[in-house]
């Protein structure tokens, strides 16, 4: 972590997760995920969290997103603390503060790519003078201007991912979360996912934060979490060690 | 990508999309919701027979009470329901006129007779003697003849929808009561008795003559009363004057023939439970779909509730779905109803539709619809969020 203080540059985390630990079952069947994770997000920086399966990296991409409690660790998001809330709570701070873009991109089938960022902004409770120009415009900036009255049938994956951006976008929350991004696009669409969120975390006011296997995405990546056995086994900055590439977290990922 | 964080600081209005995603919900699968929709349809229609069969018995039964509204009834003492026709004494109408407060008494006969057809054979029924050459009541809903034909001698009013039971084809037709001949000198519409016995009208002079009673003799006063609020005073007036009588409100008198007919024979437990039935059927066929309709899209409340949309957010979608279904349901169910209860009009099937009946079919409705969304309602509530990620 030490690294990552340095190279914060000064600027506040807007999430800030300490020594979580998650622990599913009791007794004999007691199986610790997390083993006591630190991790910051700061503004405007494009992180990617990497590790083989069972390594607890979706536990912990649940927690950070207020979606599951952990069984100890503080968390708090753009300065909320998430530790005690009830169900309700978390799903007010994750509604105020919180963007998810999923691998199944979990659009509403039966909603236009409009009306599915519509829903997110009724869901945040954001007032907006225009609310329908402001989805619209949402949608226009992911490129989809000419999909906006498109049902997600009828939209390619790289489509509904970018629809799904947009949605996590609607509201401005402070963190963006992407469960695997690209996991279910190919190459073409993949990148050009990967170069959205790579936009969008430039954002000063916003961190992203996305679970990945896909080695292609580390070239956009600001920062590289590689989670193993429910511990952070490395956390570097490719920019500040070019090497951080060539050795592929990617490749301890299955 | 920043410009939604600016508008948001703006202030401004909120699209409510949970009532959309119920109706896109609901149109989605268009057979899940032909099923509910048969299912809500069959309950109205059930419940509204039910009920507009009770309603229409009621009133069959208060039929002659409804039209006569007289503030008191002096009835023979036992009486079970107006139907149900014993005599009075014969003094009764002058003890209750020398009654201070009483305005004006009526007379009524009530009496079972035998009817011989035209073409052979017989038919009970109950033949009513009314007091209008006084100012009482008089056979009323007339499409044929007249009040003044009935005047002519040995003359009667029958309910077109008698005719076939009673043998004859219409006005001028001629038949013999209790074996003295007479004429139907008037056809009224849609006065019928609740049992299977035919009414027949005719002056009370003439219905005394026919049932072979004496000239004073009546089944009801009716007692009329110049103070409504003195009401309860000379009812214990005329009870402690007339010991052998009971003296009974017009309400009273209504639903004590009601009870007695709908409660003591059993008739109104059948249509109540047919009623209710209807209702059971319709909770448990529109929960059945809609539980069905929720577990559909478990993924997208499971993705709301991930997006932070609250419990009630998720149960508003649920219910709006419950809602909407009531509202298309009752629309086709009252429909049908109504069609089937024009189609019925004509025949013995009373079946009444009233604005109350109406406004109470829909918020059942409403409230079936609403309970049976509860079974949906617990299972998105038990949704982890957790299950949108792929881990």
């Amino acid at each position: 972590m030490a690294q990552n203080q340095s190279a914060s540059g000064g600027r506040k985390p807007l999430l800030e997760a300490r020594g979580i630990k998650k622990v599913f079952g009791t007794g004999a069947g007691e199986i610790t995920v997390l083993k006591g994770v630190d991790v910051d997000l700061l503004p405007g920086e494009l992180t990617l969290l990497m590790g083989p399966s069972g390594s607890g990296k979706t536990t912990l991409l649940s927690i950070l997103g207020c979606i599951l409690s952990a069984t100890t660790g503080t968390l708090s998001i753009a300065g909320e603390e998430a530790v005690g809330l009830d169900a309700e709570g978390l799903a007010d701070l994750r509604r105020r503060n919180i963007g998810f873009v999923f691998q199944q991109y979990n659009l509403f089938p039966t909603m236009t790519a409009h009306e599915n960022v519509l829903i997110a902004l009724d869901v945040r409770g954001v007032p907006l003078p225009d609310p329908k120009a402001s989805a619209r415009t949402a949608l226009e900036e992911v490129g989809l201007s000419h999909r906006i009255d498109t049902f997600p049938k009828k939209l390619s994956g790289g489509e509904k991912q970018r629809v799904a951006i947009a949605r996590s976008l609607a509201g401005a929350p402070a963190v963006i979360l992407a469960d695997e991004p690209t996991a279910a696009l190919d190459s073409e669409n993949g990148k050009a996912v990967m170069e959205l969120l790579a936009t969008v975390s430039k954002d000063p006011t916003r961190a992203v934060l996305a679970v990945t296997h896909d080695h292609r995405t580390l070239k956009y990546a600001d920062r590289i979490i590689l989670i193993e056995d429910g511990i952070i086994s490395s956390d570097e900055r490719p920019k500040d060690n070019p090497a951080a590439l060539d050795h592929d977290p990617a490749s301890h990922a299955h | 990508m920043a410009s939604q964080a600016n508008a948001g600081a703006q202030g401004g209005k909120i699209i409510k999309m949970a009532p959309r995603i119920a109706y896109r919900n609901l149109f989605h699968d268009r057979l899940s919701l032909l099923v509910t929709l048969v299912g809500i349809v069959f309950s109205v229609l059930l419940v509204a027979v039910q009920c507009g069969l009770y309603i229409g018995s009621e009133k069959k039964i208060a039929a002659v009470l409804d039209q006569a509204p007289a503030d008191l009834w002096i009835v023979p003492l036992g009486t079970k329901s107006f139907d149900d026709p014993a005599l009075l004494t014969g003094h009764e109408k002058y003890v209750a006129l020398s009654t201070p407060g009483v305005s004006r008494v009526e007379e009524m006969m009530v009496s079972f007779a035998r009817w011989r057809k035209p073409e052979g054979g017989k038919k009970a029924f109950i033949l009513v003697g009314l007091d209008w050459k006084n100012g009482g009541l008089k056979p009323w809903n007339l499409v044929e003849g007249s009040i003044d034909t009935l005047a002519t001698p040995n003359t009667v009013a029958i309910d077109k929808s008698y005719f076939k039971d009673l043998g004859i084809e219409g006005n001028g037709s001629h038949a013999e009561i209790n074996g003295q001949r007479v004429t139907v000198g008037a056809v009224t519409k849609g006065i019928r008795s609740f049992t299977t016995l035919p009414l027949a009208f005719t002056p009370i002079d003439r219905a005394r003559k026919l049932a072979g009673a004496s000239i004073n003799q009546a089944t009801y006063q009716l007692v009329s009363v110049k103070d409504k609020d003195q009401i309860e005073d000379i009812r214990q007036a005329l009870e402690k004057r007339l010991p052998n009588t009971e003296v009974l409100t017009q309400q009273e008198f209504r639903d004590r023939s009601v009870n007695y007919w709908l409660f003591n024979t059993g008739a109104g437990a059948a249509l109540i439970a047919g009623a209710a039935l209807g209702i059971i059927v319709g909770i448990v066929i529109v929960a059945q779909t809609l539980y069905a309709s929720t577990k559909d899209h478990l993924a997208e409340f499971a993705t709301l509730r991930a997006l932070g949309a609250s419990a009630s957010y998720i149960h508003i979608v649920i219910l709006v779905q419950a809602i909407l279904s009531a509202i298309i349901g009752y629309a086709l169910g009252f429909t049908l109803s109504m069609g089937l209860i024009s189609l019925t009009k004509d025949t013995t099937l009373t079946i009444v539709m009233t604005p109350k009946l109406a406004v109470a079919l829909f918020l059942l409705t409403l409230g079936m619809c609403i309970l049976a969304a509860i079974s949906a309602i617990f299972k998105v509530t038990r949704i982890d969020p957790a299950g949108v990620f792929s881990g």
